[in-house]
């Protein structure tokens, strides 16, 4: 994702991108801690939200 | 995040605003390191990952609320693009929509383009390309300090979980102070000197590794290593006053790539050595990949202070923002 990050960033606003990419990751991560409240949180719910972060935060911050 | 700080923050303030922003992800990590744990005996996996989650909108917020920058990135298209007729052609495609399958295709090709573009700009600009090398070997030795830790912590079993913290409290605490002292001084004329002694510090560190077989010792260790990680990301401030801001995102894609490929090869190799072998070896060959890497700060600075040795190099203003750096390329180009 480092090398979509870094092109998506010279062609949109850098400001509104991190603003979504924030919101994105925050939305799933509230997403898994509903499901962990309800009590029905499995192995897989952490894979998919660490798998969305990950590519988020790939993104958010380029090495 | 880094093009951002790029494109909102003066130049002359550059190392100001990197070094407050380590300085803010590691305090940030390290309050959080040490009160999750007694957050997670009260509040649970739930609560944990609720307040993980409503900081991802405090940064949202925070990010909104930031002022605009002095050159917008819809500027960008005002500069000549090399490899433009792909993207004039699914331009044209997405406007009209009458060929989606020249949109698509040319919009893979746009992205490949930009790609392209970053590679030959890493080209044209060897200093630039020097310092890529450079941090991503350097990334690949000591990227996976989170890993190394943990070993360290299993090493040093008598500390036990606590034994643990203080590493990972003392990496953070001397990454803190280095963003705090030795950032400013890297701003000063001998940021590239101070950026091959942190490279050195970094090897010569991991090499003595093995040898440090108490918790305290160990510590001490972290904490060199976090001030000294810290003193290397002073790179960002000469990439950041050398590659323009319309570029900085492809030059950082390019650099990426560079990036991943090393990281890759070092983690089997490091991964297959501490397996097989032990863990002291496997820090040892991290040391030695950090050896290289001190090799290749040394071949980045010799390139700049040969190619300023009219005395740019010597004189207050930073080397990088001389006009000498217009021959730095030519000259480098030829050196490296």
């Amino acid at each position: 994702m480092p090398f979509l990050g870094g092109v998506l960033i010279d062609r949109l606003d850098r400001r509104y991108l991190g603003v979504l990419l924030d919101i994105v990751r925050g939305f799933f991560v509230l997403a898994a801690a509903y499901i962990a409240w309800r009590g029905h949180l499995q192995l897989w719910h952490l894979y998919a939200m660490t798998l969305i972060t990950g590519i988020g935060s790939a993104m958010y911050w380029p090495r | 995040m880094n093009a951002l700080v790029q494109e909102v923050i003066p130049p002359s303030q550059f190392t100001g605003a990197n070094a407050a922003v380590l300085v803010g992800v590691q305090s940030g990590m390290l309050i959080a390191g040490a009160v999750v744990g007694f957050l997670y005996n009260t509040a649970g996996i739930a609560g944990i990952l609720a307040i993980d989650g409503a900081t991802y909108f405090v940064s949202a917020y925070c990010l909104y609320k930031v002022r605009r920058g002095y050159v917008s990135p819809r500027e960008s298209q005002k500069y000549p693009r090399e490899y433009s007729e792909a993207t004039e052609a699914t331009a044209e495609a997405l406007e009209t929509g009458e060929n989606p399958e020249v949109a698509e295709a040319g919009l893979s090709l746009a992205v490949y383009a930009d790609m392209k573009e970053g590679f030959a700009y890493l080209k044209r600009q060897p200093l630039v390309l020097a310092l890529g090398v450079t941090h991503a070997i350097m990334m690949a030795g000591s990227g996976k300090r989170k890993r190394r830790p943990r070993c360290a912590g299993k090493r040093h079993s008598s500390g036990g979980a606590t034994g643990l913290g203080f590493l990972e409290a003392g990496w953070a605490t001397g990454a803190i102070v280095g963003g705090l002292i030795g950032q400013p001084v890297a701003a000063s004329r001998c940021a590239l000197p101070l950026y091959v002694a942190a490279c050195a510090g970094l090897a010569v560190g991991h090499m003595a590794t093995p040898f440090v077989a108490f918790l305290v010792g160990a510590v001490m260790m972290q904490i060199l290593f976090g001030f000294f990680r810290a003193l290397v990301e002073s790179w960002r401030n000469l990439v950041d006053d050398i590659v323009p801001r319309h570029f900085m995102g492809r030059t950082q894609s390019a650099m990426a790539i560079l990036t991943t490929v090393v990281q890759l090869f070092m983690s089997f190799a490091l991964g297959w050595v501490a397996q097989g072998a032990k863990f002291d070896r496997g820090v040892c060959a991290a040391g030695r990949a950090l050896h290289v890497t001190t090799v290749s700060a040394i071949r980045a600075a010799l390139a700049l202070a040969i190619s300023c040795a009219g005395g740019a190099f010597l004189s207050a203003r930073p080397p990088w923002k001389s006009r000498e750096v217009c021959r730095v390329t030519a000259r480098c180009r030829r050196l490296v």
